[in-house]
């Protein structure tokens, strides 16, 4: 029995990476995993992509009824909701023992747009989860992902797996992971629809977002919530961020539109926007509100200023 | 030319016997305060508060957390109702602050 498997010895939060290739492996790593979980009265959720999904409801049987299942491309399709909208509350409602979850946040279909995101979110699993009785693995498709994709598992992992072995990584540095992918977003295309604004502005931009988001043939639904998003992010700006900013918007690309609000001041805490906040708490939401809607949220700040830019799907 | 509906900026109009409110125009983080002030008296009075919101054309986060932290405020067993709140009030309210008793969203 190992350290993830064995729920008596277990304290504070256990974050290890499952290397698999196949679905023997893959089988091999999680379903002890929840079962283990189950025997101990814990919690389960499982949280992947909807073909590994049934693949663990299948072998998983009668126990698959009191397994909590999440299609991750689904509520995780923006890297920066898994915590506050995915993991978060399924461990806050149950703070009375310890909860496991399997959450796979990086499939071979992930682009190179969405990559940066990801890697920052399983670094920031540990600070979200710092200190809390909570297990989350991670399994990583090693036939499947770039070489590069399975490094960075290891600096984000404290533990990681693979086949009957089980050990600490020595590359375990979260933090690096978080810098190294802040990083310049790739440029807007030439020409994009571009709007300055500050505070006496903000009724102007959010009618030329949603002139634009018109134009670039996002629904009226996500029109409305793009407006509501680059109004948390110009209010920023113009709070927080030298009292004004940039709004550049531009698509169709691969069925996305994107948004992007750049502005003076730099974003200290890179947990802002992924922790759920209390009921009646009076601030703390607008990142949170832009990390819950869209469809991909990257991020690029510094000393220099900082570039929120959203993605929403057509 | 007159506005019948303010496009910017809000206002706020007590309507018959005070515990309810005509909230029209625009809610954001410029006018949010002024909202939190004007409920404020109402929140002690021991009945229901009553917003008609059918007259308001955008509300951002801000205007909804000074609603929501306002209902967490009345007496036990009173409510805030929001009544014809615009879809974007809803779907901030459906994210933050879904089945909190204290607040009824009335739509039609």
């Amino acid at each position: 029995m190992t350290l993830t498997t064995d729920p008596t010895t277990t304290r504070g939060f256990v974050h290890p990476a499952l290397f698999y290739s196949g679905t023997a492996e893959y089988l091999a790593g999680c379903v002890p995993f929840v079962r283990a979980g189950l025997t101990a009265g814990e919690p389960v959720a499982i949280a992947v992509p909807p073909e590994n999904l049934g693949v663990l409801a299948g072998e998983l049987g009668a126990d698959a009824g009191q397994v909590h299942f999440v299609d991750m491309t689904q509520v995780g399709r923006n890297p920066g909701r898994i915590i506050p909208g995915v993991l978060r509350p399924f461990a806050d409602e149950h703070r009375d023992g310890r909860v496991r979850i399997i959450g796979e946040p990086i499939w071979p279909g992930r682009s190179s747009v969405e990559y940066p995101a990801c890697a920052q979110h399983e670094a920031l699993i540990n600070h979200a989860f710092a200190g809390r009785d909570v297990t989350i693995l991670c399994p990583y498709d090693v036939a499947g992902l770039a070489p590069s994709t399975v490094r960075d598992a290891a600096v984000t992992h404290p533990v990681l797996i693979s086949g009957d072995r089980e050990w600490a990584s020595d590359e375990f540095r979260p933090d690096d992971i978080v810098a190294r992918y802040n990083e310049p977003l790739p440029a807007p295309p030439p020409g994009a629809p571009t709007r300055r604004f500050d505070v006496d502005d903000l009724p102007g931009l959010r009618r030329f977002v949603i002139t634009e988001s018109s134009r670039l043939g996002l629904s009226a639904d996500r029109r409305d919530d793009l407006e509501l998003m680059v109004n948390e992010l110009a209010t920023n700006a113009v709070r927080h961020g030298g009292g004004a900013g940039v709004l550049r918007i531009w698509g169709p690309e691969h069925t996305t539109v994107a948004c992007e609000v750049e502005s003076g001041g730099q974003i200290e805490d890179p947990l802002s926007g992924r922790i759920p906040v209390g009921l009646d708490d009076d601030h703390g939401r607008g990142l949170l509100l832009i990390n819950l809607l869209a469809d991909l949220v990257r991020v690029h700040t510094g000393p220099e200023g900082t570039t929120v830019r959203v993605y929403l799907l057509t | 030319m007159i506005s019948e509906q303010p496009q910017v900026g809000l206002r706020i109009d007590a309507l018959g016997d005070g515990n309810r409110l005509s909230v029209a125009g625009t809610l954001d983080a410029t006018t949010s305060a002024r909202l939190e002030n004007a409920l404020r008296p109402l929140l002690a009075t021991g009945t229901d508060v009553h917003l008609d919101l059918s007259r308001l054309i955008f509300a951002d986060v801000s205007g909804a957390t000074v609603l929501a932290t306002s209902a967490q405020r009345l007496p036990d067993g009173r409510r805030l109702v929001l009544e014809r709140p615009p879809r974007q009030l809803r779907r901030i309210i459906d994210l933050f602050w879904p089945e909190v008793p204290c607040i009824q969203v009335v739509t039609r």
